[in-house]
């Protein structure tokens, strides 16, 4: 496994490729590009984008781990282009950079949170790439998901009270803020009927699972990995299989990972994710040769 | 146009240390010495990223060669969580050192340190003639505070996603982070409160004043230091938080930009 240092497009982005060791140009292999989860620098939280692309690299597969402009080291762009805009452009330019250097013209796409959405968005629009890897996807519009996190926080202090009262009650005088409380009695008010959740309606969860929709009707596998205290697994869960049943469920994976934070904190929690994520590119790689002459066309759009 | 920061690897071919140097902008007064900026570690590692990024831009907008790097088992660098060592860190801040020195061909060094960089800074300008002067952010300055510190905070983290206890820590890592036993050993064994850990150089210390007393050395003893200047910033310093909920330490990164600016020709 070999590591380079690239610095790369309009907003001189910098990222690291990672490679196997006996890499060859002609490989079939797509290139897997991991994107920005919110603020996070490239390495990902926990370092889980390093260690993931090493492990894909010992696979066989070229890995770039990038920072988009204004996140981590890549400085902001002059243009004022908005990041919904920007974010596409220097993903399809990361995309460009790994076609003319190591000849790749099949890309698997991954995010965890923020990196997910931008994932599915550039995936809408760019026919090279043939695969989504999508993390705990989380929509900008995160006020919207006031009823998951709420019904979430009431399960995980449920449990608590259950199974430790003492720590229960510690947990609720230092930890505990107004807004959190807020969340909670809105989604029990919710479940009792006396007011509607909004988060079953967020557009944004609804926007991006018809993106997924069209998608699988393109042909393109995904793989979404929630862990079991995120707050919007639920609805996503729920708009995906819908829309999967649709079309073909064979395409679409869903793996959740229980007890695991948004950014997957604890070790054995890593270890299961990289372990799904392995098993489903497997998958991709003997997909991707029945849909070769549909992404063919390196033009985009 | 150039670009102003120039990600680049450095160290052995087969485990190579990555770094970010940034530039100075071409119009601005050359200045005979550069900057090294030594991160913490793990978790503090991810969420004091913004910050140290913020004040290498600062430092070069002020004249200054800067280099960021990762120590080996961090960040970009080669090397996986459990290969880390404290002896190798503090060799891999010699080798920042000669590497900018190579780069700009400065004379004099001045080392930022965070947290555990911090102790690593303190260490390595012991050895190290051509340091010239040091910045301490909230340091390190007893190892087993520190891993209690972090002992305690995935106890809490466990217990809040398994309820299980925390029956060997390191088997779940440190907040998200696979530190190994030797390592946790070696930190737990440093202690730099000593009247004769200080260099003679001059200091900044910079102690956020919402950090836990007994983090703290005493602050009036300056023996052994040439020239010490202490600073309390007033700002959120719990550097363990997740990465999600990134502080922008102003305060700090000015004051550490004043002193440098004043004590580095």
């Amino acid at each position: 496994m070999k590591e380079e240092c690239v610095q790369f497009g309009t907003a001189g982005s910098i990222g690291i490729v990672t490679t196997p060791e006996d890499f060859a140009a002609d490989a079939q292999h797509p290139a897997v590009i991991l994107l920005n989860a919110g603020l996070v620098h490239r390495v990902g939280p926990n370092r889980l984008y390093v260690k993931c692309a090493r492990r894909l690299a010992e696979l066989g597969y070229v890995v770039l781990r990038f920072d988009f402009s204004g996140c981590g080291d890549t400085p902001p762009r002059s243009d004022h282009r908005p990041l919904e805009e920007s974010v596409l452009d220097e993903t399809q330019q990361a995309m460009d950079l790994l076609h003319q250097r190591w000849n790749v013209r099949q890309f698997v796409l991954g995010g965890l949170c923020s990196g997910a959405v931008h994932a599915l968005r550039t995936a809408d629009i760019d026919r090279r790439v043939g695969g989504l890897l999508l993390l705990n996807p989380r929509s900008s519009n995160t006020q919207s998901d006031s009823y998951a996190m709420g019904k979430a926080a009431l399960q995980k202090y449920s449990k608590l009270a259950r199974t430790s009262p003492a720590r229960f009650l510690r947990t609720v005088r230092r930890k505990i803020g107004i807004s959190e409380v807020t969340r909670v009695v809105h989604s029990m008010l919710c479940d009792l009927g006396l007011r509607r959740s909004t988060a079953r309606l967020d557009p944004d969860v609804e926007s991006e699972a018809s993106v997924c929709g069209r998608l699988i009707g393109r042909g393109m596998p995904l793989l979404f990995v929630f862990s079991e205290h995120e707050p919007g697994r639920e609805s996503y869960r729920a708009l995906l299989e819908a829309d999967a049943s649709r079309q073909s469920g064979s395409l679409l994976t869903i793996e959740f990972i229980k007890d695991a934070d948004h950014t997957l904190t604890l070790l054995e929690h890593q270890r299961q994710l990289l372990e799904c994520v392995t098993v489903w590119l497997e998958d991709v790689a003997r997909f991707e040769n029945r849909v070769q002459p549909a992404v063919a066309d390196m033009t985009g759009g | 146009m150039t670009p102003d920061i120039i990600p680049f690897q450095f160290g052995d071919d087969d485990s190579p240390l990555f770094g970010c140097h940034h530039r100075p902008p071409a119009e601005s007064t050359s200045r005979s010495s550069a900057v090294i900026i030594c991160a913490p570690i793990g978790q503090e590692y991810l969420r004091s990223h913004r910050a140290l990024r913020l004040l290498a831009a600062r430092l070069a907008q002020a004249g200054f060669h800067v280099l960021r790097f990762d120590y080996f088992g961090c960040g970009d660098s080669a090397g996986d969580d459990q290969h880390g060592r404290l002896d190798e860190w503090v060799r891999n801040v010699r080798s920042a050192v000669d590497v900018i020195r190579r780069r700009t061909r400065v004379e004099n060094v001045c080392l930022v340190g965070l947290r555990l960089g911090a102790a690593l800074a303190l260490l390595a300008a012991a050895e190290q003639p051509d340091v010239k002067s040091l910045v301490l952010w909230d340091p390190v300055w007893r190892g087993g505070e520190f891993v209690r510190e972090l002992t305690t905070a995935q106890h809490e983290k466990l217990q809040e996603l398994t309820n299980r206890e925390l029956v060997d820590g390191r088997q779940q890592g440190f907040l998200g982070f696979d530190l190994s036993k030797t390592l946790l050993a070696e930190v737990e064994q440093l202690d730099l409160s000593g009247p004769d850990c200080l260099p003679a150089c001059p200091v900044l210390m910079l102690s956020s004043a919402r950090r836990k007393q007994s983090d703290s050395r005493d602050s009036t003893d300056q023996s052994g230091c040439a020239e010490m200047t202490l600073c309390r910033i007033d700002e959120d310093a719990n550097w363990l938080t997740g990465p999600m909920r990134t502080v922008m330490p102003h305060s700090a990164i000015r004051t550490a930009v004043s002193w440098i600016t004043k004590s580095c020709p």
